[in-house]
Parts: structure tokens; sequence; C-alpha cells
């Protein structure tokens, strides 16, 4: 009887140690961990994008919590909570809504006044297509190439969405790094575009840009839907709701509206697309020899987006006169990274001339930068899936 | 003919149209991949390999208690969960199972794994009729599949991309992406064609912009009201004269004290009936108060 007793409560007790996590735990799943609380000390000690690295690292310790299969708890487990918030992001139903709350928040004035910006923002999408042809001679299928690059996009929701149709598992390893390089981007970014320009055109002073009237910035979404997406609809979903975000905020008649989008709802898919996008950094999917060529693409992509920025713009000026002139220290903006990259050439700037300030002409670039690398996304979206 | 008869045979067809909603003998073995190293993972993120059952039929047809086997002499060997309420395919779709070794852990998982030159087999509930099977080629690459050229078809083939859960007809547009692939080795056609196109859609909005800058320019300025200062439109010379003339007696320390902050902005709080207190939602008509 006594014996008996003895072996039921034993052999439960191992029961449960079955069921915790220490039983199930392997040396990835705590190196996971370990990249998590870095990312949670990176968004709070450094503040580098603490919006999105702390979702993500708690998310990335979420996700590598070792479990015993069968209780519907893993974000691959069909039926358990991560896995129906996961699905938001598999089926690319999270990005659109963060573009309406950045089209909701993005004031595109400085666009509508240079426009000759909206060109910088395409030429830093070399970018994208530089990695795809260096995944492509890395062994990457076409897919998953298209997937890595558009790391070089420097737009976390824009990565997200493409890899989610191009290469699912993918997924994980691509936000990780897209966001990581962009919270790197201040220490990407300035020794690139030193190296690449002179004393003298650091410190070309740009026109000041005019006024723009409150029907410009209102025909500006309609005018900008129309001409991308006819060009590239499949770029509809991001650019759709990118401009009609700005529309609400633009339109002032749907505060409320434009409100709700660029403030509670932005802040709740954050959260989600944070948390899930790390929560599915399992170790057994991410720890692989991929993860890491996809890595060294990212930074790979965002080097030569900020080179096709610089040199664009380089370029460009060779056709402009006098005060038309570009600053080519805006042309790194043309990556996305929105504010971020826009920051960069402010500081810049400024160290060369304390009275150039760049930051307004840099925002021009840096919203193209968005246009831009949706197109690009809708591009290879279209050739590729 | 008497309506009872019609009636007797329209109960009839029904019933046969149920009898072949349940028809197992519309499944079909559909894709197989054996070495799994970064295609699609199971519920647990694993890769493991992976059998995509196919329904054929425009009905839906129920898979619990169906089974599977890589050994003809036990065709029991992995039975799919009876009366689960996922274990049924929808019409002309695909349904995928995870050759894990283990089916105690869900409904898509088999008792065994999966080995090329291996036959696979699915039989019906009875354990007898055999429904499909498909030899396995001796050799196979990691996430290579070996599937139906189209989904149903007799045809079998290596697909170098993999289509789990989707139509095998995807593989033809596969194919086109190698043959862009074997064509563009080195992505260098994709880069110039998609950047001809980003720039094209942007030179198209700057020059668009160009245009109405250049309208919006040269129309002619309003004076200075009230009514534009709020809306923020026609920054007119004057208004810009008086900002800076603010600005420099600011600098200088000049100007006379405020005490009140100056905006254009309208500070009174919209009105809206959701916030009304007039229209509360638990105001009774009549003055009543409810507790």
């Amino acid at each position: 009887m006594e014996n008996g007793f003895i072996s039921f409560v034993l052999e439960h007790i191992a029961q449960f140690f079955s069921y915790t996590a220490f039983a199930n735990m392997t040396i990835g799943h705590l190196v996971m961990i370990a990249v998590g609380l870095v990312f949670i000390y990176l968004a709070i000690a450094k503040e580098f994008e603490p919006m999105l690295l702390l979702p993500i690292g708690f998310g990335i310790i979420i996700g590598n919590i070792a479990f015993a299969p069968g209780l519907k708890i893993g974000i691959y487990e069909s039926g358990s909570v991560l896995n129906y918030l996961h699905f938001g992001v598999l089926q690319g139903v999270y990005p659109p809504l963060i573009f309406l709350g950045i089209g909701a928040m993005t004031d595109f004035s400085a666009l509508i006044s240079n426009p000759k910006l909206v060109l910088v923002g395409g030429a830093a999408q070399l970018g994208i297509f530089g990695a795809y042809a260096i995944a492509l001679a890395l062994g990457f299928t076409s897919a998953e190439a298209g997937a890595i690059g558009i790391i070089g996009g420097a737009d976390g929701p824009t990565a997200i969405f493409l890899s989610s149709k191009l290469a699912p598992d993918l997924m994980g390893a691509i936000a990780i790094s897209a966001y990581s390089y962009m919270a790197l981007v201040p220490v990407i970014q300035p020794p690139i575009m030193k190296l690449l320009t002179t004393e003298k055109e650091r410190t070309i002073k740009m026109k000041p840009p005019r006024a723009v009237s409150k029907t410009e910035r209102i025909m500006f979404p309609i005018i900008g839907l129309l001409l991308t997406c006819l060009l590239v609809p499949s770029g509809l979903p991001l650019l759709g709701m990118l401009f009609f975000g700005n529309l609400l905020k633009e339109s002032t008649v749907t505060k409320r509206l434009a409100d709700t989008a660029k403030g509670p709802l932005i802040d709740i898919v954050t959260i989600l697309i944070g948390l899930t996008v790390g929560a599915s950094t399992q170790a057994t999917t991410f720890l692989t020899a991929k993860s890491i060529g996809i890595f060294v693409l990212g930074a790979i992509s965002f080097v030569i987006a900020t080179c096709g920025g610089v040199l664009f713009v380089k370029f460009f000026n060779l056709f402009l006169k006098g005060d038309n002139k570009i600053n080519p220290l805006i042309g790194n903006a043309g990556v996305s990274a929105v504010p971020d990259s826009a920051r960069v050439s402010e500081v810049v700037g400024l160290e060369f001339d304390k009275s150039n300030h760049l930051l307004m002409h840099a925002m021009g670039c840096n919203v193209a930068g968005v246009i831009g690398s949706a197109i690009a996304a809708g591009i290879l979206l279209s050739f590729l899936s | 003919m008497k309506p009872i008869k019609i009636i007797t045979l329209l109960l009839t067809l029904s019933a046969c149209g149920l009898v072949s909603a349940q028809n197992a003998t519309d499944l079909r073995i559909n894709e197989v991949m054996v070495f799994n190293d970064s295609n699609v993972v199971d519920d647990y993120g694993n890769h493991v390999g992976w059998i995509e059952i196919y329904n054929t039929s425009y009905n839906t047809v129920n898979i619990g208690g169906l089974f599977l086997t890589d050994d003809a002499q036990n065709p029991i060997k992995s039975m799919i969960a009876k009366n689960h309420p996922q274990a049924s395919i929808p019409p002309r779709s695909h349904f995928i199972m995870y050759a894990t070794g283990d089916n105690s852990t869900g409904l898509r998982h088999l008792t065994f794994k999966l080995e090329c030159g291996k036959t696979l087999y699915l039989f019906d509930g009875n354990g007898r009729t055999l429904l499909d099977s498909v030899k396995l080629p001796a050799s196979m690459k990691a996430d290579i599949s070996y599937g139906r050229e189209t989904d149903g078809a007799d045809k079998w083939v290596l697909n170098e991309i993999a289509t789990p859960a989707i139509s095998n007809n995807h593989t033809s547009a596969a194919a086109e992406i190698d043959e862009f692939k074997k064509l563009d080795p080195f992505g260098v056609g994709m880069a110039a064609i998609a950047m001809t196109i980003v720039l094209s859609s942007l030179a198209t909005l700057y020059f668009c912009f160009k245009l109405v800058g250049k309208i919006a320019t040269r129309k002619k300025k309003h004076p200075f009201t009230a009514k534009n200062a709020q809306t923020g439109e026609a920054a007119t010379d004057e208004v810009n004269a008086a900002i800076a003339l603010a600005l420099f007696l600011h600098s200088k320390q000049e100007h006379d004290e405020e005490y009140t902050v100056l905006t254009m902005r309208k500070v009174s709080r919209n009105y809206s009936p959701w916030s009304s207190k007039i229209y509360g939602m638990r105001k009774r008509p009549g003055g009543l108060t409810s507790y």
C-alpha cells in the first residue's frame, strides 16, 4: 500500500517534470533566450528602436521556453492563443494596418514641396535588388532571395509582409534582421555618407521648402495611389493603406479616424506584430545557417541602399543648378527607416555646418523611401510568387 | 409521377450525395517530402517529412479513421484520429500529415517517419481497401518533393519547389520562377527591370507633383484672413513678415509680456453626440434614473 502510494507520487512528479521547460530545454533555446535578453537590454538601456525591439525581445523569450508538445501552447501549434495571434503575421494582416497608421502620422509636405526628392527614395531601393542578387549567388531560391532582399528597404512591416508571402519559414530571421539594422542606422550610415561625399558637397545649403496648400496635401494620397498602384497593383495592400491613412489625416474631416489609426490602432498592431514575430523564432527553426546568411545579407543590403541613395544624389546634382542642388547627405534617408535615417542626415549635416538643417529635406526622401520600398515589394511579389 | 415518388427520389438522390460526401475513394496521396530541411514546419516548429492528401471530389470527405502506412503487411500502422472536428478535407483541397513517428502529438502526426524507396499506402477505415499508394524514389534531396504533376494527375515528378497544402498546379508557376532563375542567375535582369519600374512610377509622381506645385504657386495669393489662418492655407508675405518681426523682437527680448499662448489652432472642444451628457445612453426618457 505504502509502496504503491510512493510510486504513484514519484510517477506523477516525473510526469510533472516531463512537462516543465527544464525537461524540454536545449542549448538552442538558451541561446535564443539570451538573444531576447540582449534585445530587451538594447531597447531599454540604449533606446534602440524600443517600440519594436522590446516586444520582439520579449517575444523571443516567450517563443523559446520549451514545452511538452500537445498542450496547445506553442506559436506553431494549431489552436493555441499564440497561433491565432501569429495568423495576422502569416497572412499579412498586420503590416497593412501599420501602414495605415504610418500614413495617418506622416506629413508629406516636404516631398510635395520638392517632388524631385521622391527619386532619391527610389534610388535607395537598389539595396533590395543588390541583396537579392547576392542571395541568389549564395544559393538561396528566387523567392527566398526576394524576401531577404527586402531587408534593404529598411521597412519592417514591408519585410514581414513580403517574407510572409515568399518565404514564411525565413520570416522570423528576416524581421529580426530588418529591425536590428534599422536600430543600427545611426551606426551604419554615417561612415558611408562621409566616405562618398566631399567637404563641399556636405555643406550644400538647400532651398527651404515652400508652403504647401491643403488642396495639394489632399491630392497627394489620391494621385499617389493611382499612379503607383495602377503600375504595381501588387503593392496595393501596403500603398493603399498608407495613402488611405494619409487622406484620413489631410482631409481634416476624419480627425477621429486619423487619431485612431495613428494612435491606438498602430500601437495595438505593433505590440502584436513584435511579440508574435519574436515568438516565431523558436530555436528549432531560427538557429540555422540560413539565418546567419540572412543577417550578413541584411547588413550588405543596408550598405548598398545607403550608397545607392547618396550616389544618386551626386549624380542628380550634375543636372541641377544653383540653389536647386541637393545635399548628398540626405541620400541615405532614401531607405525607409523613418525617421532615424533622416535624423542621421541632420546630425551629420550639422557636423560640417552648424547652420545647415537638413531634417525637413531628408524627411522628404524618407517618406519617398516608404513608398519606394512598398512598390519594390509589390514588384518582387508579382515576379516571384 | 406522384408527388410521393418524386420526394422519395429526391431524398434518395440527396442520400447518395451524402454518401459520396464521405467517399474516401476520392482521396489521393498528392505530394510527399522525405527530407525537410527548410520547408514547412509542423505544429511544433519542427522540419519533418510530410505527406499531402488531396480530395479530388466536390464534397467534403471525412478522413478520420483512415490509415496511412509504409508497410503493406501492416495497413493499420498509423490511424488518423476518428471523430476529430478537423479530420476532414473540403472539396478540391489539401491536407498535410507530418511523419514525426509519434501520432500522440496531434491529428496531423503519423507513427512512422518517411524513407526513400518505400511505398506509401492510404487505406480505408476497414484497413483492407486500398485507396491510393505511391512508391517513393530511391533517393531524394532535401527540400525536394515528389508529387503529382498537377493535382490528382497520374504522372509523378520531382519538384524543386514544393507546394505543401496548396495546389500542385502551382509548380507550373514555380517552374516559371525556376526558368527566371536560370535565365537570370545573378539577378541583374531582375534588378534592372524592378529598378526601372520603381523609378518610373516615382518619376511619374515627381512630374505630376511638379506640375501641381507650379499650378499651386501660380495661383493668386489671397489676402490674410482669419479663415485661411485657421486652415493654415496661404501663408502670405504679410504673415511671414509678422512672424519674422515677432521672432526678431523675441530674440531681442523687446516684446510685451504675454500671459496666454498665442495660437491659430481652434482650442474649443469639438461637440460630439457620443460624448454628450444630454444624450447619455443611461438616461431614461422622462427623466427617470435607474439604479
